[in-house]
């Protein structure tokens, strides 16, 4: 089911033109003066853009304005609500983050549902889960929210991605720059992201399907952006944790290529970012191989056995794909911000050479 | 699926409150458990019992207790949202673990408008273990039967069937930790990503 998520418009005064078109003679003076009036607001707001107008030309120049992007995530103070639409559910959020000398401070919760907070400095995040009197620690070698982008490896916006730049806009009531990148091939979705004018910080994006379908958004309903924050605000809501039961996720580097894993024909322009060692569900021992374009990512979970009551199958949320199937006795789990073709050919492609014994 | 909610004014049997009991414990299953959700909607009396029923075991399992305020206008605003709503009709999975009941997704009719009453009032572990409470996503009045992939594949088929994306959530919470895009981390987790206690079948 596609979300109705109106895109980035034109400038209004283009469709008050077409209305005034139908309006009866004597009136069409008072509109025409409407109409210019609008026109000269409008160029007048564009004009005020600043001067460091990301007009981007090449691979390189987008691969900084995306990492200009990632770097508001990081350093500037902001706290706001944002909502993450997807089908028909919708989930909104709250988020304060803090940069100081000591790095990042972040709190994240969830507004909607199941109580669920996320506290993180720097790299060490905890989730606190107040029915499950549970907090849930990780490391983390990236960021993990809204508007933090990780971009691992350059974008090709010449071959897999043509950028468009969309001109201003306007989010959460602050002036903001578009930015579309279509997808050239049926093997991935396109994106489209908002950006804060003055800040970079990312205020919206979209995952873009087939036919400019809206796949999933998520945007920030209200952000203050630079303005010092108390760090009172990031302090988990729960003071008394006594009782409670912690439980320590891991992902460890682990060489897979080594152990005879790899991937015969991955998506063009997908390359193996990452590979690491997971644990989760109550399992562990779970290797995961990362494949990224730069936008989107297919993780491939290799297990030795399946889990209980695992079945070979395709299942999807939203935009996302996931496959899973044997391999030899090994068990695949891949999943992909990618169309589901794009999703089984990569689990098709994932071959095991036992390393010859040495 | 009547949606047709008379009120039922008679004081509600013991034999009622025990199958009121018996619904909250995890014990009823198939068409035990939808007779007793439909006398549940139906009886001002029966969902009292039961929001008190949940108030008693908040009191025994913890110090704090949340918000335990009845809503006292709660099962008008319900029955009208209800009788306003389409009929919703939609397989039914062969489900036998009682925990099964948060996670179905083929909801029969009757269950459908027993899960919006559940999600209203403040959802309580089942308390018999720690399976994941409440697959029910944030603010999804329709519940899941709107999602693809509905029927869970019982045997093993060689080729690709759809499944439940439920069975494969931790693993896309995985994915998401790691994905260019951050938002599919934290926020867009599934509500049951954190790891069940180890044992627990899945």
């Amino acid at each position: 089911m596609i979300l109705p998520i109106a895109t980035a418009s034109a400038s209004p005064s283009v469709r008050s033109q077409s209305r005034a078109a139908h309006r009866p003679r004597a009136s069409r003076t008072r509109i025409g003066s409407l109409i210019g009036t609008l026109l000269f607001v409008g160029l007048s707001l564009g004009s005020v853009a600043r001067a460091a107008d990301p007009v981007v030309a090449s691979p390189d120049d987008f691969a900084s304005l995306l990492s200009r992007i990632q770097q508001a995530a990081q350093r500037e103070n902001y706290s706001g609500t944002f909502v993450h639409q997807q089908n028909n559910q919708v989930q909104s959020s709250r988020i304060t983050h803090i940069a100081d000398r000591s790095g990042e401070h972040e709190k994240l919760e969830l507004l909607d549902g199941q109580v669920r907070e996320f506290i993180r400095n720097n790299e060490d995040v905890q989730c606190f889960v107040p029915d499950r009197k549970l907090i849930l620690a990780e490391k983390r070698a990236k960021y993990d929210s809204f508007p933090a982008l990780l971009t691992s490896q350059p974008v090709d916006v010449q071959q897999f991605y043509r950028y468009v730049d969309a001109g201003p806009d306007r989010v959460a009531g602050r002036p903001a720059r578009a930015i579309w990148l279509e997808a050239t091939d049926g093997k991935r979705y396109g994106y489209r992201l908002w950006f804060d004018r003055d800040t970079f910080l990312l205020l919206k994006a979209q995952t873009i399907g087939e036919r400019n379908a809206v796949l999933e958004q998520v945007a920030f309903t209200d952000v203050a952006i630079g303005q010092p924050i108390d760090r009172s605000r990031i302090k988990p809501s729960v003071e008394k944790t006594d009782g409670w039961r912690t439980e320590t996720g891991s992902m460890t580097p682990v060489d897979l290529t080594s152990a005879g894993w790899s991937v015969r024909q991955p998506i063009a322009g997908f390359r193996k970012i990452m590979e690491v060692r997971r644990a989760f569900g109550g399992r562990e021992d779970i290797g995961q191989m990362v494949f990224s374009d730069g936008l989107a990512a297919i993780s491939v979970f290799i297990e030795a056995s399946p889990p209980q009551n695992a079945v070979e199958g395709d299942a999807e949320k939203g935009p996302m794909h996931v496959v899973t199937r044997r391999n030899g006795k090994h068990w695949l789990t891949v999943v992909g911000d990618a169309p589901k073709d794009s999703v089984a050919q990569m689990a098709r492609s994932v071959e095991y050479v036992a390393p010859a014994s040495k | 699926m009547t949606t047709n909610l008379n009120r039922a004014h008679a004081t509600p049997s013991d034999e009622a409150r025990a199958r009121v009991s018996a619904l909250i414990d995890g014990e009823l299953v198939g068409e035990d458990r939808d007779r007793a959700l439909d006398a549940l909607l139906a009886s001002d009396e029966l969902a009292r019992f039961w929001h008190d029923c949940h108030c008693a075991g908040d009191w025994l399992r913890s110090d704090e207790v949340g918000d335990c305020e009845p809503r006292s206008d709660f099962m008008a605003r319900m029955s009208a949202r209800l009788a306003a709503e389409p009929a919703i009709v939609a397989p039914r999975p062969v489900s036998t673990t009682a925990g099964a009941f948060w996670r179905r997704t083929g909801l029969p009719g009757a269950s459908i408008a027993a899960a919006i009453v559940v999600v209203a009032w403040v959802a309580i572990p089942t308390g018999r273990n720690d399976a994941p409470v409440a697959a029910l996503a944030p603010q999804t009045i329709q519940p899941v039967v709107a999602s693809q992939g509905v029927q869970p594949a019982v045997e093993q088929v060689a080729a690709t069937t759809p499944m439940d994306a439920e069975q494969v959530s931790d693993y896309m919470a995985a994915h998401g930790d790691v994905s260019p895009f951050a938002y599919r981390g934290a926020a867009a987790r599934p509500a049951n990503y954190v790891t069940p206690v180890a044992g627990t079948a899945r």
